[in-house]
């Protein structure tokens, strides 16, 4: 090719793709898209309202350079095309603070957010301190590390200070037995496409916290394993790369089919697993039916009459069923969901029972409690 | 608006292109300048008047200038002229820099202005001031058509952040120039290749430079990586914005002067400022350094103009201090390179010359990129084991390791291997046919990357528009 065809080419090819996008453009602008499902927002819409005051503080001219980059065609192939290309040919070791190794995507986080940290502890202890301690029952708490301690780990990544973390938590909590859960997992324990743990790969955890909580002994060890297929977690499509699918192994016994569960804020009862919501936008919530307030489960079975009260997050949704063996009864409370003043009133008398505060260090640094 | 963004590449300059393309010549200065003052209009509407008013004083102080050539009336437009425009960038650019020191030295209480700072004014209105003196000096022919001056200060492809185009680069450009393949292929290519340089490396350097910022795991050795990281953003940047700039022009039959040359390479301060922003080290070298003498003067006042200039160079950068010692420690390496330096490294083996240069670079950088004064100093002093920091700590080899790739394109990029080779390749026929066939597929590849990037949101601001 001479030189002189390569300017025309080149020529065409520059104006030919400026072109294309900006048909597109007008094409989007025709029919603009509400809500991405992926970054579960409203996307901007072409600014409304347009005065001359508007524009000269520059108002108007700020809302449409947003309009222009959110409702851009073709956006999750342009997102995809960026994290390939840093994470695959630039090598970067995260694109957007979404981090993979060995298949698992994480989301890389250097630090906590002490602030909200200490809100988080703030709430427990008022719960704590109001209404549960001095119950005639022990107090328990396991934090569950998110993803990036692994990776931080196994991969030196940058992680927040979990030592730290942890310390705080037991110093403030001091009247809570700390279950150490950091050494029960490991990566392949966690979803690779989602930042929760795999509920089939939790013996280790199940151990740990009935050998301390004096469980252990009741849970028959034997499951059967179901497997739904095209398990797509969070981080699927948030971190850009859409990887295979995975399977979403749920464990299953005569005992655990027998459970029910009682939902405190709708009056109804339903199983541990809830199939309907597999195939929701949140397919993690099959467990326990999701972000439930106040549940409980009883246990039909039950070898004892002891009962157990959970304050959990969704890390505790595919736990807290496995847990179910050992007890008459678990009430299950996400305290994200539920005011503290109003979970003894709901549930009753807490006297004597167990209280196990299973707790992951993502929800504690991210601002979710009501 | 930048032009590494969505609404520039296919909202304004689609625009453009096609109305440029579509009119005939003689409105075509029209259609650019409607179009640069909708540019800036969109990215300063406010401001935009003031630019206006920049460009009638030009105007107007241009042909008083060529009026009464000849006479001392000349000389005072002259100087009418010139402190109009640095009077405008003093007030709005260096205003609350001579409040706060004035209150810092009497103790004083006087309110700062708070004044945005205009985009681009310290390019326009340099390139304002080189038409006045050069109509001054007969450089330049007085430009009677008012629509062809604006045109030429407000061309929006060197407008807010260079290469600072004089006037008599463009002169014959304004009145006849030619469209073509040749001229829109090459530009767009250039503009893609300064796109890439920006959006690709500054910007993901960039990011490895907020990280190290951000760390409580500081080494020294991380301070090393730094320092790299933020040179070559600053260069792949600047040069970057340069090159979107040269290609710009180009699409539209324009041909602005290179503005960098791979000062990287370079073997002395004096060869990096001849390679690195020429057009502003050319600008202070016709413009202050040779009317004050150059260095055709006795010793001393050779020493004084080259201070003066490197005070001025640093503080055209910005209103801070920094800028200024950032400015004087070029000038304090020139002066040793001219008395005793360069004779030293003519001994002694080239690579000497080049570590030497890379050690005042990398040092000169931080200080430029580092927060105030106090800032500067303890970041230089950490970098040689002054703040009492580890060697090495895990988040150094994380991050070196992280943005190795990066750092190495970054280097290659930064030198002339790349251009080298393709030149030589293309000395072959099966060779130049290949790299023609690949130049356009190299276009797309980057447009669509950049694309990819803009819309992931990880653009960024020039970080040249603060001056």
């Amino acid at each position: 090719m001479s030189n002189k065809i390569k300017n025309i080419v080149t020529t065409f090819v520059f104006v030919g793709i400026i072109a294309l996008f900006v048909v597109l453009c007008a094409v989007r602008a025709a029919n603009p898209v509400e809500y991405s499902d992926v970054e579960k927002r409203p996307l901007a819409q072409f600014p409304e309202n347009i005065t001359w005051e508007s524009i000269v503080d520059k108002t108007t001219i700020n809302a449409f350079d947003k309009y222009t980059v959110e409702q851009f065609p073709m956006r999750e192939f342009f997102r995809t095309l960026k994290a390939k290309f840093a994470l695959n040919v630039l090598n970067l070791k995260e694109n957007n603070g979404y981090a993979v190794e060995d298949g698992s995507i994480a989301e890389i986080k250097p630090d906590y957010n002490q602030e909200i940290l200490d809100y988080q502890i703030g709430r427990l202890e008022y719960a704590y301190d109001k209404y549960l301690a001095g119950n005639g029952g022990k107090h328990y708490l396991a934090l569950v590390p998110d993803k990036n301690y692994y990776l931080g780990v196994d991969y030196g990544y940058p992680m927040p200070d979990y030592a730290g973390l942890v310390e705080q938590m037991k110093q403030k909590l001091d009247g809570m037995e700390y279950v150490d859960l950091f050494d029960s997992l490991e990566l392949e324990d966690y979803y690779k496409t989602d930042w929760h743990w795999d509920q089939s790969k939790l013996d280790d955890v199940l151990a740990t916290l009935g050998e301390a909580m004096g469980f252990g002994d009741r849970l028959s060890g034997e499951y059967t394993e179901n497997v739904l297929e095209d398990f797509r977690g969070g981080y699927y499509d948030q971190s850009a790369l859409y990887p295979s699918a995975e399977q979403m192994i749920y464990l299953t016994n005569k005992v655990l089919e027998d459970c029910t569960v009682y939902d405190y804020e709708n009056g109804k009862t339903y199983g541990l697993y809830n199939h309907e919501l597999y195939t929701s936008k949140t397919p993690y919530d099959f467990f326990l039916s999701g972000t439930r307030a106040l549940l409980r489960i009883d246990n039909p079975n039950a070898t004892t009459d002891k009962k157990l009260v959970v304050f959990r997050d969704s890390y505790g949704a595919s736990l807290v069923p496995l847990m179910a063996e050992g007890y008459a009864s678990i009430y299950v409370v996400d305290i994200r969901y539920v005011h503290p003043d109003l979970i003894t009133r709901m549930i009753g008398s807490v006297e004597g029972m167990d209280v196990l505060y299973v707790l992951s260090t993502t929800v504690l640094s991210t601002k979710s409690f009501k | 608006m930048l032009f590494s963004s969505i609404p520039f590449l296919y909202y304004f300059l689609a625009a453009v292109l096609l109305i440029y393309f579509i009119v005939p010549f003689k409105v075509k200065n029209l259609v650019l300048l409607l179009a640069s003052l909708s540019f800036y209009f969109y990215g300063e509407p406010v401001y935009t008047l003031l630019m206006l008013a920049t460009i009638l004083s030009s105007y107007i102080h241009g042909l008083l200038i060529d009026r009464f050539r000849g006479t001392v009336w000349a000389k005072v437009f002259l100087w009418s002229s010139v402190i109009t425009s640095i009077g405008v960038l003093g007030f709005f650019k260096y205003s609350d820099f001579f409040i706060s020191n004035i209150n810092a030295l009497t103790r004083g209480d006087i309110k700062l202005l708070g004044l945005a700072l205009p985009i681009g004014i310290s390019f326009y209105t340099f390139q304002t001031l080189s038409y006045t003196i050069d109509v001054y000096r007969g450089d330049a022919k007085v430009q009677k058509n008012i629509l062809n001056l604006a045109t030429y200060v407000a061309l929006f492809p060197q407008l807010i952040a260079g290469p600072i185009v004089r006037y008599t680069t463009v002169e014959e450009d304004l009145a006849e120039r030619t469209h073509s393949f040749e001229n829109f292929g090459t530009g767009a290519t250039r503009f893609i290749i300064g796109l890439g340089k920006k959006v690709l490396i500054a910007d993901t350097l960039g990011n490895l430079a907020k990280s190290f910022l951000a760390s409580d795991e500081k080494s020294v050795v991380f301070y090393w990586v730094y320092a790299v990281a933020i040179s070559l953003q600053l260069y792949f940047d600047f040069s970057g914005y340069s090159d979107m700039a040269i290609g710009m022009g180009r699409m539209f039959g324009f041909r602005f002067l290179e503005n960098f040359n791979y000062p990287f390479i370079s073997k002395s301060i004096a060869e990096f400022w001849r390679r690195w922003h020429m057009s502003l080290g050319t600008w202070f070298r016709d413009y202050v350094y040779i009317p004050m003498g150059g260095n055709r003067v006795p010793l001393g006042r050779w020493f004084f103009n080259t201070l003066t200039v490197w005070f001025l160079t640093g503080f055209w950068h910005g209103a801070d201090w920094t800028f200024i010692v950032w400015g004087l420690y070029f000038a304090a390496f020139l002066l040793m390179e001219k008395f005793f330096l360069n004779k030293l490294f003519s001994k002694i083996p080239r690579v000497f010359s080049h570590i030497y240069v890379a050690v005042v670079i990398l040092v000169s950088f931080v200080v430029f990129n580092a927060n105030g004064m106090s800032g500067a100093i303890a970041d230089v002093g950490a970098m040689f084991g002054a703040g009492n920091l580890p060697l090495w700590t895990g988040e150094t080899g994380y991050y070196l390791s992280g943005y190795a790739v990066v750092f190495l394109c970054a280097l290659i990029g930064a030198t002339p291997l790349v251009k080298m080779a393709v030149l030589k390749i293309k000395e072959n026929k099966i060779g130049c046919a290949i790299v023609n066939v690949l130049e356009p597929l190299f276009v797309v590849a980057v447009l669509l990357l950049v694309t990819a990037y803009f819309v992931d949101g990880s653009f960024s601001a020039f970080l040249y528009f603060r001056f």
